[in-house]
C-alpha cells in the first residue's frame, strides 16, 4: 500500500503540465519590458545567447547610461559573438560617443569585427569636412589594404557611398586583383581611368564581364562622370557585348541618363534599336 | 758414421737458420734505420712528366652507357681515341706505353696508349678478386687480388702480381696470408701497404722485400708518390717518407685543426677499400694541394689545400698554428665533378659532361677551360705531371661570403652536407655583417637550414649599428595590395630585446595591435616589451588582455596572454593589478588564462607575506 502510494504520487510529478520539463527552454524573457538596469544585468548573464539578446535590445534604447554601459563592456572584452551584438547595437544607435571604441574595434584581430566597427562608424553622422570624418574615411582606404577579403569589400562599398575620390586608385588596384566589391564601389566614384581600365579588361575574354557591365551602368548613370567622348566610348563597347545586362544597361540609360549627355544617349538607343 | 750424422744435421740446421725469411713474413724486422736510408736515395720523386710513353699529357676518361675509354688531350680537350670496355671493373692506370684496367671477364687489360688498341690481357688466378692496380712512369703495373677461401676473411691470402705495362708479362707474382691494400708502384720499389699499419717495400725486379716500416700512430691507407716525394698515412694526417722518416714517425701525422664542422675528407683513395677500386663518389671527396717534404714533416706547400666536396671547391689556408681557415669557396655550374687532380698550383677537375676546367689553389679563380667532349663521364684518371697550360679563361672573382650563400642555397638537393658545411662555414668566417645576415633570414630563396642558422647568429651577437636596418623590417606595413608585410618580426624582436633598443618600443606596440600579427609573433614581442621594460608597454598588454582575454581564438594558444599578464604584473602599478584581479573573477575569462593570473597573484601574496 505503501509503495503504491509512492509510485502514484512519483507519477503524478512527472505527468503533471506544472512539472518542469527536462531541457525544456527557459522561462522567455520580454525584452521590451525589461528596464535599462535589467538589461545590463542579462548583458553580464552567464548565458551567451541571453547576453547577445540583451545587447541587440540596447540598441534600441536611447539613455545614456545603456550607452556608456555598452561602451564601459566592449573595452572590458567579451567573447567575439558577444561583442559583434554590442558593435551592431552601436551601429543602431548612431551615438558619436562611440566614436573612438568604434575606431579602436576597426582593428581588431577579428575581421567580422572590423567589419562591424567599420560598418557602424560609416553610420555616424559627421559635417563631411570634420576631423572625425576624414579620419573614418582614411580608416576605410587603409582597411582597403586589409588582408581579409570581408574588410577590404566592406570598405569599399563605404568609400563608394561616401564617394572618397581618393579611393579611385587603390580601388582599380583591387579591381585589377578581381575584387567584385571594389568593382562595384569604382561605379560611385570612377572617373576616366576607371572607364579605361573596364575598357581594357572587356577586352579580356576571361574576364567576368556581367559586373564590370553592371558598374559601367553606375558611371554612366552619374551626373558627374564624363566628358561625353568617354561616355560614347563606353556605350560602343556596351554595344558589342553579347549579354542581357549590357542591353539592360543601354536602355536604363537611354531613358534615365544625364541630360547633357544627349549624344551618347542617343547613341544607346541607336544600338538598341540596330539590335 | 755418428759423425756424419751429426755433421749432416748441423749442416741443415745451418742451413734453414740462416735462410732468409719470404717478404710479408710476421717475423721480419720492421723500421730499420740502415734500410731507410739505403731506401731514401733509392726512391727518388718522380719527374715533372707526364708517366706515359707519349711524354704528353693526358686523361683517360670513363663512359657510364656504354662504357669506354676515352683518351682527352687535356690542353686542346680534343679527344685522342675511344675504345668500348664494357666489362671494365676498375680505373684506368696509365703506366708507360699502356693504359690498363680490370675486366671482369678477360682479367687485366692493357690498351695502347697512343691508340686505345687492346695490347694484352693477364688472367688473374681462379677465385682471386681485383683489388687494386698502380703503374710506375717506367712501365712496371703492380696489382692486388684477394682470395677468400669458401669465403672466409680469416684465411684470406693476398697476392701481388707485377706485370710489364708493354706486353703483360709477368715480372714476379707472390702471395701472403693477410691483407694486402693495392700497391704503389715505382721506378725502383714497389710499395705494399700491409695489414693496416705495415708499408712494405719491394724490389722491382724479383721478389725480395727491401725494408718494412711499421707505424703504431695511425694506419697506412694510402701512398701518394709526387714530384715532391712520396707520402704515406690515413684519413687523419700524412707521414713524409725520407731516409729519417723513423726518427719523425713518434711525432705522429702532420694534420690541422679547423673551426668548420662537417668537414670530412680524405687525403687520398684509400687502398685497402675494395669500394674505391672503381670511379665512385670517394673521387670527389678530397683534399687536394702540393705536399712537399720539409724536414720530413709532410706539409702543403704556401700552406694551402683545396677541399674538394662533390661540385664545391673549398680553398684553405693553415696557419702557424695549424688552423685551416677558409679562404675562398667556389661552385661548379658547368654540370657535376667527376675527377679532380692537383698539378703546378692548379685543381684540375673533369665535369660530367666531359670538359676540364682549372681553378686557381690560391684564389679559386677559374683560369683554364677546355670544352665538353659530349659523352656522359663517370670517371676520369689524369696524366698531367708538370703540366702548366696558358691560362684560357678570364677570371671572375666571387666574394667569398657571396659562393658559400649561394652554396647554401643552392637548389640543387643532392648535396645536403656541402650545404650543411656552408652554412657552418658563414659562421665561423664571420663578418657576415648585418646586412647579409638580414638578407640570407629574409631572402625567399634561402633555405630553412640557412635561415635558421642565419637568425641563430644574429640574435647571438647583434650589431647595435644595425639598430635601423632592425626596425626598417619591423616598420613595413601590412597592405594587401602591394603585398607587403614587416619581415622576420619574430627575429627583429628577439634582436632589440637583446639590444634593449627603446628606439623599437612604438613600432613593437604597433606590431602588438595589428590585427595581422601572429601568435608566435606575439609571444616575441612581448617577451622584447618585457626585455627593454619600457612602461609605454602597459598600456598595450592592459588593452590587448582586456581585448582578447575572452576569445577563443586564444584557447588553444594562451601563451601569448599569459606573457602579457606577465607584463602587465612586472611594469604595472595598482590600476594593473586590478586589471588582473578583473581577469582572474570574470567568468568570461578564458579558463587557462585565469587559472595562471590566479596563480600568479598568489605566488605574489605568498612571497609578500615572508
Amino acid at each position: 500500500m505503501k509503495y503504491a502510494a509512492i509510485t502514484l504520487v512519483l507519477g503524478a510529478l512527472l505527468v503533471s503540465p506544472a512539472a518542469p520539463v527536462m531541457g525544456a527552454g527557459k522561462a522567455t524573457i520580454n525584452w521590451r519590458a525589461q528596464n535599462d538596469n535589467k538589461l545590463l544585468d542579462l548583458l553580464l548573464s552567464k548565458d551567451l545567447n541571453v547576453a547577445i539578446r540583451a545587447a541587440k535590445e540596447l540598441g534600441n534604447r536611447k539613455s545614456p547610461l545603456t550607452m556608456d554601459n555598452l561602451l564601459q563592456q566592449l573595452l572590458l572584452g567579451h567573447p567575439p559573438k558577444l561583442s559583434l551584438a554590442m558593435l551592431e547595437a552601436l551601429e543602431v544607435r548612431k551615438d558619436p560617443k562611440s566614436y573612438k571604441t568604434l575606431v579602436f574595434y576597426a582593428t581588431h584581430r577579428s575581421p567580422e569585427l572590423r567589419v562591424a566597427a567599420l560598418q557602424a562608424l560609416s553610420k555616424l553622422t559627421y559635417k563631411t569636412n570634420s576631423k572625425e570624418y576624414l579620419h573614418i574615411n582614411e580608416l576605410l582606404l587603409n582597411s582597403l589594404r586589409d588582408y581579409s577579403a570581408i574588410v577590404r569589400g566592406k570598405a569599399a562599398w563605404h568609400l563608394g557611398k561616401r564617394k572618397v575620390l581618393k579611393a579611385e586608385k587603390p580601388l582599380l588596384q583591387l579591381f585589377g586583383k578581381g575584387s567584385v566589391p571594389a568593382t562595384q564601389a569604382l561605379g560611385f566614384i570612377g572617373g576616366i581611368r576607371t572607364a579605361r581600365a573596364f575598357a581594357i579588361s572587356l577586352e579580356n575574354r576571361k574576364t567576368q564581364k556581367e559586373v564590370i557591365v553592371n558598374t559601367i551602368g553606375s558611371l554612366l548613370l552619374r551626373e558627374d562622370f564624363g566628358p561625353e567622348p568617354v561616355r560614347v566610348q563606353l556605350v560602343k563597347i556596351l554595344g558589342t557585348i553579347n549579354l542581357p545586362g549590357a542591353q539592360t544597361v543601354l536602355l536604363k540609360y537611354s531613358g534615365s541618363g544625364p541630360n547633357q549627355f544627349a549624344r551618347s544617349r542617343k547613341l544607346a538607343f541607336k544600338i538598341l534599336s540596330s539590335k | 758414421m755418428r759423425k756424419l750424422s751429426l755433421l749432416i744435421l748441423s749442416a741443415s740446421l745451418s742451413f734453414f737458420a740462416c735462410k732468409p725469411l719470404p717478404p710479408f713474413h710476421v717475423d721480419r724486422p720492421f723500421n730499420e734505420a740502415a734500410q731507410f736510408s739505403q731506401l731514401g736515395s733509392r726512391i727518388k720523386p718522380l719527374p715533372l712528366a707526364p708517366s706515359n710513353s707519349t711524354g704528353k699529357p693526358l686523361v683517360v676518361m670513363q663512359t657510364r652507357m656504354p662504357v669506354g675509354a676515352v683518351a682527352v688531350d687535356p690542353e686542346t680537350g680534343k679527344v685522342l681515341w675511344k675504345t668500348p670496355t664494357p666489362n671494365a671493373h676498375s680505373r684506368y692506370v696509365i703506366s708507360g706505353g699502356a693504359v690498363a684496367f680490370h675486366d671482369s671477364k678477360k682479367g687485366i687489360v692493357g690498351l695502347d696508349v697512343s691508340s686505345g688498341k687492346i695490347l694484352w690481357t693477364y688472367k688473374l688466378p681462379s677465385g682471386h678478386k681485383f683489388l687494386g692496380m698502380s703503374g710506375s712512369p717506367s712501365g712496371k703495373l703492380g696489382i692486388v687480388s684477394i682470395y677468400k677461401p669458401m669465403g672466409s676473411v680469416l684465411n684470406q691470402t693476398s697476392t701481388l702480381h707485377l706485370l710489364r705495362a708493354s706486353s703483360g708479362s709477368k715480372i714476379y707474382e707472390m702471395s701472403t696470408n693477410g691483407r694486402m691494400g693495392w700497391p704503389t708502384v715505382t721506378d725502383s720499389a714497389v710499395l705494399v701497404p700491409y695489414r693496416s699499419h705495415y708499408l712494405v717495400f719491394l724490389d722491382t725486379q724479383k721478389p725480395v722485400e727491401l725494408a718494412r716500416l711499421h707505424i703504431t700512430k695511425g694506419e697506412i691507407r694510402y701512398i701518394k708518390h709526387t714530384s715532391r716525394g712520396l707520402f704515406f698515412g690515413d684519413k687523419y694526417g700524412v707521414y713524409a717518407l725520407s731516409g729519417n722518416v723513423l726518427k719523425k714517425l713518434d711525432k705522429g701525422k702532420a694534420s690541422f685543426t679547423t673551426d668548420v664542422k662537417n668537414l670530412e675528407y680524405r687525403y687520398a683513395i684509400n687502398q685497402y677499400d675494395p669500394v674505391m677500386t672503381n670511379y665512385s663518389a670517394y673521387d670527389v671527396r678530397l683534399i687536394h694541394g702540393e705536399l712537399t717534404d720539409t724536414d720530413s714533416i709532410a706539409t702543403f706547400e704556401n700552406k694551402e689545400f683545396v677541399f674538394n666536396m662533390f661540385k664545391y671547391f673549398f680553398g684553405f689556408q693553415i696557419t702557424d698554428k695549424g688552423k685551416a681557415l677558409l679562404k675562398w669557396a667556389v661552385s661548379s655550374d658547368l654540370g657535376g665533378v667527376v675527377a679532380v687532380k692537383h698539378e703546378q698550383g692548379v685543381i684540375y677537375y673533369v665535369s660530367s659532361e666531359g670538359a676540364i676546367h682549372g681553378l686557381n689553389r690560391s684564389t679559386g679563380e677559374m683560369v683554364f677551360s677546355t670544352p665538353a667532349i659530349g659523352e656522359s663521364i663517370k670517371g676520369a684518371t689524369f696524366d698531367i705531371r708538370g703540366f702548366k697550360p696558358a691560362s684560357n679563361v678570364t677570371p671572375t672573382k666571387k666574394s667569398l661570403l657571396d659562393s658559400l650563400t649561394d652554396i647554401a642555397n643552392d637548389t640543387d638537393t643532392r648535396f645536403p652536407l656541402a650545404k650543411r658545411f656552408a652554412i657552418d662555414a658563414l659562421a665561423v668566417v664571420g663578418g657576415a655583417g648585418v646586412s647579409r645576415l638580414i638578407k640570407l633570414i629574409t631572402s625567399a630563396q634561402s633555405s630553412p637550414e640557412l635561415k635558421e642558422k642565419a637568425e641563430h647568429d644574429l640574435v647571438a651577437h647583434p650589431d647595435p649599428k644595425g639598430l635601423p636596418l632592425y626596425l626598417d623590417l619591423l616598420k613595413r606595413s601590412y597592405d594587401y595590395i602591394q603585398g607587403s608585410r614587416p619581415l622576420a618580426v619574430d627575429v627583429m624582436a628577439k634582436v632589440c630585446a637583446k639590444l634593449k633598443a627603446k628606439e623599437s618600443v612604438p613600432i613593437l606596440i604597433g606590431l602588438l595591435r595589428h590585427a595581422q600579427t601572429t601568435k608566435k609573433e606575439l609571444i616575441a614581442i612581448t617577451d622584447a616589451l618585457l626585455a627593454i621594460g619600457d612602461k609605454r608597454a602597459i598600456r598595450a598588454f592592459r588593452e590587448f588582455l582586456l581585448a582578447y582575454r575572452a576569445d577563443p581564438e586564444f584557447a588553444r594558444e594562451i601563451h601569448a596572454l599569459q606573457k602579457m599578464a606577465e607584463g602587465l604584473f612586472a611594469l604595472g602599478g595598482p590600476r594593473e593589478r586590478q586589471v588582473l584581479t578583473f581577469l582572474a573573477e570574470d567568468h568570461r575569462t578564458l579558463p587557462r588564462l585565469r587559472e595562471y593570473v590566479v596563480r600568479m597573484l598568489r605566488e605574489t601574496r605568498k612571497k609578500a607575506k615572508k
